[in-house]
């Protein structure tokens, strides 16, 4: 009974030590949103759920209209956002598709854009109402 | 079973009381590993961690400055971390050391923690960061006058964790 | 047994003491800094006393550049934390006054130069009533304690 004890009471140390220190690097977490509830952007077959999401430049060039997980709502233009050593970019398009321009952009070889973003999505319902996107902002990584 | 129980756990009480310390520890070693132990690193497991990677003690309004060589076919990644106290955003930006021009600023960029980029050319970059606020210590200026700072509240780790790779050629 | 008894007794007894006693290290049981990730060091400045009603005490002190310092101030509850807190440059010129901020009893501060002064503590001044003036008298503890100071930036 005493060994459970003192177990216990050195298992309780170790895990209040953990969670200290945890709760001094938690700036950075992101949120993860709920595909039913939240109002999220499709690509490429892909609901976008996090702030940040790693993807093939070619899954992303080749992304076909882009959709909204809610029914109803379609979007109608967003823009693109990247960054590189000593060079930065924005591009809006006017459509739920990446313009010319921007797949141009992020197979530039040269520019060689690690990551894009898309904010500034502009969605709309059926009957004309504007909607807001439950993320604002998404970075997509890409992988190769 | 009883003896590997106990080693268990004293083990694992040990490997607590290091990770604790080498993270939150102001007090001897002074952030020491801040940014191995706190800053996420890339998904992409291509990267490796770069040796000029560091860590310090910022104060709230504090600039700093680390000078980094970057080398043409690689690819890095700058990634911030930092203590809850110092806020939710802090700046970063990477100057050409030689010209002094801004390569990139994250406060264009939604003040993004971290940055991944392609080198082209190799160079000498600075990483500046700044930390948003102000206190008395940075702008104390009267040699007389005492400077009031409550260290906890207005001091906290920064790491600054640098990640680099070969620029991959295959994919596109 | 019973010879053991009276001498707890003795040595415990509340009449025993005198102010003085009762006041010998206040400031180690009554003046508690609050939780830090930065560690103090106590100075041997630190100091408990007796204290009365408009009664000044001054504490000389050197503030050395390079160290920081951490003082809390502590009083018997009778004087209701209404401590006045000065801290004067040799040349007579007040760097610190803490009735400007609320009679603030703990400080942290650094010094941009080696220097001497002196603490002033200064006792709320006593009750005066149509017939009589009421004194407080009481314990005051006043811990000094100091850092090297931390290098900040890369």
């Amino acid at each position: 009974m005493h060994h459970s004890i003192k177990y216990f009471c050195l298992v309780l140390i170790a895990a209040l030590l953990f969670i200290s220190k945890m709760s001094i690097s938690q700036v950075n977490e992101t949120r993860i949103y709920d595909i039913f509830q939240d109002t999220l952007l499709i690509i490429n077959g892909k609901a976008i759920d996090s702030e940040r999401i790693l993807m093939k430049r070619l899954q992303v060039v080749e992304a076909d209209t882009f959709e909204v997980n809610q029914k109803g709502i379609k979007v109608l233009g967003f823009t693109m956002t990247a960054f590189a050593l000593g060079r930065s970019i924005e591009l809006i398009s006017q459509k739920p598709i990446f313009s010319k321009e921007m797949k141009d952009e992020i197979l530039n070889k040269q520019t060689n854009f690690k990551f894009i973003s898309i904010k500034n999505i502009n969605l709309q319902t059926k009957d004309g109402r504007a909607v807001n996107p439950s993320l604002e902002t998404i970075k997509i990584i890409f992988g190769n | 079973m009883k003896v590997f129980k106990q080693l268990f756990t004293v083990g694992f009480v040990l490997m607590s009381l290091v990770s604790f310390s080498q993270a939150n520890d102001y007090k001897v070693r002074k952030c020491f590993g801040y940014q191995r132990d706190s800053c996420k690193v890339s998904q992409n497991i291509y990267y490796k961690v770069h040796d000029a990677s560091r860590s310090a003690l910022f104060l709230k309004g504090q600039t700093s400055k680390t000078v980094l060589t970057i080398y043409n076919g690689r690819d890095y990644r700058v990634s911030l971390c930092w203590a809850p106290v110092l806020g939710n955003r802090i700046l970063f930006k990477i100057i050409d050391n030689e010209t002094d021009n801004v390569l990139y600023d994250n406060a264009n960029d939604e003040f993004s923690y971290d940055f991944e980029f392609t080198v082209a050319q190799s160079r000498e970059i600075e990483i500046q960061v700044t930390i948003p606020g102000s206190s008395d210590l940075t702008q104390a200026t009267n040699e007389d006058e005492l400077i009031f700072v409550e260290k906890d509240k207005e001091m906290g780790c920064v790491g600054v964790l640098i990640e680099h790779m070969i620029t991959p050629t295959k994919g596109f | 047994m019973f010879k053991k008894y009276i001498l707890f007794i003795i040595i415990f007894s509340p009449f025993q003491y005198n102010f003085a006693q009762e006041c010998f290290e206040y400031y180690k049981s009554a003046c508690i800094p609050k939780s830090s990730n930065f560690i103090y060091t106590e100075n041997n400045s630190s100091v408990s006393f007796q204290f009365t009603s408009g009664e000044l005490k001054e504490i000389p002190f050197t503030l050395i550049l390079g160290i920081d310092y951490r003082i809390t101030l502590c009083a018997d509850k009778k004087f209701e934390d209404i401590i006045k807190f000065i801290i004067r440059a040799k040349d007579g010129n007040e760097i610190y006054n803490n009735s400007q901020q609320n009679f603030n009893l703990n400080l942290e501060f650094a010094c941009r130069k080696t220097q001497d002064v002196t603490f002033e503590l200064i006792a709320p001044e006593p009750n005066i009533g149509n017939n009589d003036t009421v004194l407080i008298d009481g314990c005051m503890g006043v811990l000094v304690e100091e850092m090297v100071s931390v290098k900040t930036g890369f």
